[in-house]
């Protein structure tokens, strides 16, 4: 049949043409990481053997509690992010009041700031608290920073919600914790873990306040491995392409472990027919 | 869109303690700290060498007028954004169009596809001057092979930009697929189907039904990718370090290297004020007009 | 609400992990006696040297160093803020001698003089032992800021073979009119760039060429390496670093300066294509490829890479030299460039750190430490002239030999506290004009103003 075949035809292309634009620099990136170094520049060597002394290296640097700190303060600040953003969504979503549209503007506005100036008082605030060098400082601080992108989306989510199923509830006189549980939160997975995702993948790449914040405990994987090319001297296309490597692959274990419920949140939800 | 609280069944009160807890958080942790921000911006203050920042009422801002190289540095961070969100839109919902075709291994694919995305963004940088790289890089290695003309990448303004925008789109083009994807798992499919049976074209089915529906997240995408395109940094670092002479220094370059290399907080102060008043007088124009529009496409 | 349930599992998880982690958290490796001292820097080779060597003999004196390496700009941040906030979790610092007029102001770390009030003091710094031209940039106000660890003299690295091939030096020869040499003066420095420059397929030294040829390799990344580089031809052709310091008036636009910028650009042509993105180590990969006759760098970052058989294809085939003269009152001019440990202001254990210090980077200590890191260049005379030295790291004490019977004219990057401002002016108006987007009287004029502008808000000049 026509249409299966040309349809067929159309996956095929567009498989091809999504696997060539992202695979190619990441697939680069690899190869680099492996090449040895008297080679390294020779373009025209492709084939070689590889080496894996920079991993070694890298490893063998000590980069265990760093990515553990990494995993925990990431996911935490996320999840607190959720549960903070994800209630202040439901008032910007469901409810009409005057100062909506500045509020929303107030909220968001802390995301435009670069972080640079604000980098002493929050250490000063932290130190008051005794909080240098705590994972939990790191996941007070993610909390915040990724509030105002979480709302964002999240509201956009919220409002795809049909008011009649809320409405419904509330007339058969369900509170209104009720109503959240049993008709919102169902129907938001795909925006919670969009929203998830998001700040997941910004906490983690997260360097400047881990850097300032922590030294010895709360150092997270962001900044451990930034300084092991330590600025001009080794900051090497072998070296680098190693750390690009290394950093990236417990996120795209991560997105991949979880890639099926990932897809099926997006699917969940009676809306799709 | 804006539905009566009394339809959720409670009061306002509750709605406002609901939002409380993450007004409070970013009042603290965010807003507060910010304000210090424009109090320094009101003073001389060098990190390095000034012990206490000294109050010197708007002499900051009068050199902001002054200050050919922030205007220049504006200019082009505007330029970077528009093209880049341009860039990412088209190709982020082609992306999305696609995944929603259900291809084999699409969870796979688009696991896939999200990499550049969760990449550490000083990586990119890296692997796109890697990539470049006059000495290292396959792509003058491929123009050579080809006997393509020799063109310094990152040496030349123009072509600087450009190699920047196509990072970008590399890296942030799946965000955008990301939030768009979303939106289109939510259009029931009876609708395309009973479109279909009126004879509608693939193009109409687009315009009529899909492009409505996702206008909303387009409008986010957009939004988002505006703003962090503006405010992009990590890239130029690391590729340009603010291009030959200053042709690729973005206003966050800009910023850094008054904070964090003259350490001139005071005068990178004021600079951040600026550049957020007018965001925040572009966003405002944008929230207004997006609540307008989406709107106006809603079925 | 499947979805959900799982979710639900899946946090429980987390947080019971975080719970059990949070508390394993601050554990300090306290053996009995032993104090711990932090080291805050980068993580450099040779530091990780020292701080091998600081454990061996701090052991014996119930010492351990537990050291933070973050990357090299981070370091000067980090120092600075943790001392604005009164954190006192180090005891030594890293420092590069133009960090030194920042942190001192700061108050972020303690001049070493105040540890030198006693005699103990002084014999365990020994400070007649440093070679003058490369710790004066450690050196502030009369103290000494740092305990001076690694000199970074700015040389020239060259092709050995290349040089002595009789087919090369009939051509160059024949070419320009005088013998194939070292070069000695700027002229014969670009004359020689301009020479082995060579497209892949022509000869070089009686071999076809697999690849392009380059006459002169060097690092031109904006911000920080390009106008490092660039600095010591500037001097060398006669110019103020960027002003006048007994005027106090920028002479970016002094008739020296642009020659020594036309100078660079010309160079330029000569140098390997990708100069303009690569960092110092890059470079030195290049050249360690063999893909250029000469090379212009801070002498350990050669030595880190040249001499290895691992990284470079070109071993035993490079010597030292020191940089060509321009005018002739600047014999080989440069810039000078110190690395040194420094002792944070806020530090609970400072005269421990002080015994430590002194005994790592004592004469006997900088061996030890060359041994871990061969390519590390001394700033003690007394090692360069001992005989193992001598014998084991030819190299190191060729090339430190040169500067230390040569005396070459040096200078330091001036204390001023707009130094980085002043230098970014410049370094942009040397990219726009080597990119061809301004002539170099332009983009000098401009800067021109633009320095002006700086000084007068400064206070320098009315």
């Amino acid at each position: 049949m026509k249409g299966a075949r040309g349809r067929r035809w159309r996956h095929l292309v567009g498989i091809a043409l999504v696997l060539a634009w992202t695979l190619p620099p990441f697939l680069y990136l690899v190869m680099l990481s492996i090449k040895p170094e008297r080679i390294l520049i020779d373009r025209s060597q492709v084939f070689f053997w590889p080496t894996f002394e920079r991993y070694r290296d890298l490893i063998g640097s000590g980069l265990g509690l760093p990515i553990w700190n990494s995993l925990v303060t990431s996911t935490l600040g996320s999840v607190g992010t959720l549960v903070l953003a994800g209630l202040a969504a439901l008032t910007f979503s469901f409810l009409e009041f005057k100062w909506k549209t500045l509020l929303f503007l107030v909220i968001l506005l802390p995301r435009m700031f670069p972080p640079v100036t604000t980098l002493i008082p929050i250490q000063l605030m932290l130190k008051t608290m005794g909080l240098i060098d705590t994972r939990l400082a790191l996941i007070i601080l993610f909390t915040g920073f990724q509030i105002p992108l979480a709302i964002w989306v999240l509201r956009t989510f919220l409002d795809d919600i049909p008011r009649e199923l809320t409405e419904s509830a509330a007339l058969d006189g369900a509170s209104l914790p009720v109503i959240i549980a049993k008709v919102i939160l169902p129907l938001s997975g795909a925006g919670l873990l969009a929203a998830f995702i998001l700040s997941f993948i910004f906490n983690w790449n997260e360097f400047l306040f881990p850097l300032i914040v922590t030294s010895f405990n709360a150092r997270t994987g962001s900044v451990a491995i930034m300084s092991f090319t330590a600025g001009y001297k080794k900051l090497q296309w072998g070296t680098l392409a190693t750390l690009g490597v290394v950093m990236t692959i417990p996120v795209i274990l991560f997105v991949l472990a979880f890639r099926a419920t990932l897809v099926r949140g997006f699917t969940a939800g009676a809306l799709k027919g | 869109m804006g539905m009566r609280w009394a339809m959720l069944g409670r009061g306002r009160l509750y709605f406002w303690l609901l939002t409380l807890p993450a007004v409070l958080y970013v009042v603290t942790w965010r807003l507060a700290p910010a304000l210090y921000t424009v109090w320094l911006s009101l003073t001389q203050y060098n990190i390095v060498y000034d012990n206490l920042p000294r109050w010197n009422q708007f002499a900051n801002f009068g050199r902001i007028m002054h200050d050919r190289g922030l205007g220049g540095s504006l200019f082009l961070s505007v330029e970077f954004a528009l093209i880049a969100t341009a860039a990412e839109l088209v190709i982020g919902l082609a992306a999305a169009l696609f995944f929603d075709t259900d291809p084999p291994g699409r969870n796979l694919l688009l696991g896939i596809f999200l990499l550049p995305m969760i990449m550490v963004p000083v990586v990119v940088g890296t692997v796109w001057s890697t990539l470049f790289d006059r000495t290292v890089g396959p792509i003058p290695y491929a123009f050579q092979l080809l006997h393509g003309p020799t063109i310094q990448w990152l040496a030349t303004p123009a072509t600087a930009m450009f190699a920047l925008l196509i990072a970008d789109a590399w890296e942030w083009a799946p965000l955008v697929t990301l939030l768009l994807f979303a939106a289109l798992q939510v259009i029931p499919r009876e609708q395309f189907e009973a479109a279909r049976v009126d004879g509608a074209s693939g193009w109409q089915l687009f315009r009529r039904i899909t492009l409505p529906q996702i206008a909303g997240m387009v409008l986010v995408a957009a939004g988002l990718r505006m703003m962090d395109a503006f405010l992009e940094l990590d890239k130029v670092f690391v590729m340009t370090g603010g291009g030959p002479g200053t042709s690729t220094q973005f206003v966050s370059m800009f910023v850094y290297k008054q904070a964090f290399q003259f350490y001139e907080l005071g005068y990178a102060s004021a600079v951040i004020i600026v550049v957020l008043i007018l965001l925040a007088v572009a966003y405002g124009i944008y929230l207004r007009s997006s609540g307008r529009a989406f709107r106006l496409a809603s079925p | 609400m499947v979805l959900f349930r799982k979710a639900g599992y899946r946090m429980a998880a987390g947080l019971i992990a975080l719970l059990l982690l949070l508390p394993v958290g601050v554990i300090s490796s306290h053996a009995a006696g032993m104090t711990t001292l932090t080291f805050l820097g980068p993580d450099f080779d040779e530091w990780i040297a020292w701080v091998a060597v600081a454990n061996k003999i701090g052991a014996g004196m119930g010492i351990q160093v537990k050291p933070e390496y973050l990357p090299w700009d981070d370091v000067f941040q980090k120092a600075l803020i943790d001392s604005k906030s009164g954190v006192k979790t180090w005891d030594y610092v890293y420092i590069y001698n133009t960090w030194v007029p920042g942190l001192s102001a700061s108050k972020a770390i303690t001049p070493i003089d105040e540890f030198m009030n006693t005699p103990e003091g002084r014999t365990a710094v020994q400070p007649d032992d440093f070679i003058p031209e490369s710790t004066a940039g450690l050196k502030l106000n009369g103290k000494l800021w740092a305990m001076p660890m690694l000199a970074a003299p700015y040389m020239m690295g060259y092709r050995t073979d290349l040089f002595n091939d009789a087919g090369e030096k009939q051509a160059f020869q024949a070419k320009y009119g005088y013998p194939l040499a070292v070069p000695q003066t700027y002229k014969q420095f670009m004359d020689t760039a301009q020479f082995f420059t060579r497209k892949k397929g022509e000869m070089l030294a009686g071999k076809p060429l697999a690849d392009d040829f380059y006459g002169v390799i060097l690092a031109n990344k904006r911000g920080g390496f390009m106008f490092h580089r660039f600095e010591h031809i500037l001097i060398a052709h006669g110019a103020d670093l960027v002003y006048n310091p007994k005027t106090m008036q920028p002479t970016v636009n002094s008739p020296e300066s642009i020659a020594a910028v036309k100078y660079y650009i010309q160079l330029h042509q000569y140098m390997q294509p990708g100069t303009e993105t690569v960092t110092g180590g890059g470079a030195e990969r290049v050249m360690a490829s063999g893909r250029g006759a000469m090379a212009m760098d801070a002498l350990d970052n050669m030595l880190s890479v040249l001499p290895l058989s691992k990284l470079s294809t070109v071993v035993g085939r490079i010597n030292y030299a020191l940089l060509p003269t321009g005018v002739p009152s600047r014999p080989h001019a440069n810039v000078g460039d110190a690395n040194g440990l420094a002792i944070y202001a806020l530090s609970q254990h400072k005269p421990e750190a002080f015994k430590l210090a002194t005994a790592t980077l004592s004469t006997q200590g900088t061996k030890e430490v060359m041994k871990e890191y061969p390519a590390l260049v001394p700033m003690r005379t007394s090692v360069v002239n001992d005989l193992e030295v001598r014998r084991n790291y030819t190299d190191v004490f060729a090339a430190m030999s040169l500067q230390i019977k040569y005396k070459p004219y040096t200078v330091f990057i001036p204390p001023l506290k707009e130094w980085i401002q002043a230098q970014d002016i410049y370094e942009n108006a040397l990219s726009s004009a080597m990119s061809g987007q301004q002539s170099p009287e332009d983009a000098l004029n401009a800067a021109q103003a633009q320095e002006v502008e700086l000084f007068k808000r400064a206070g320098y000049i009315k």
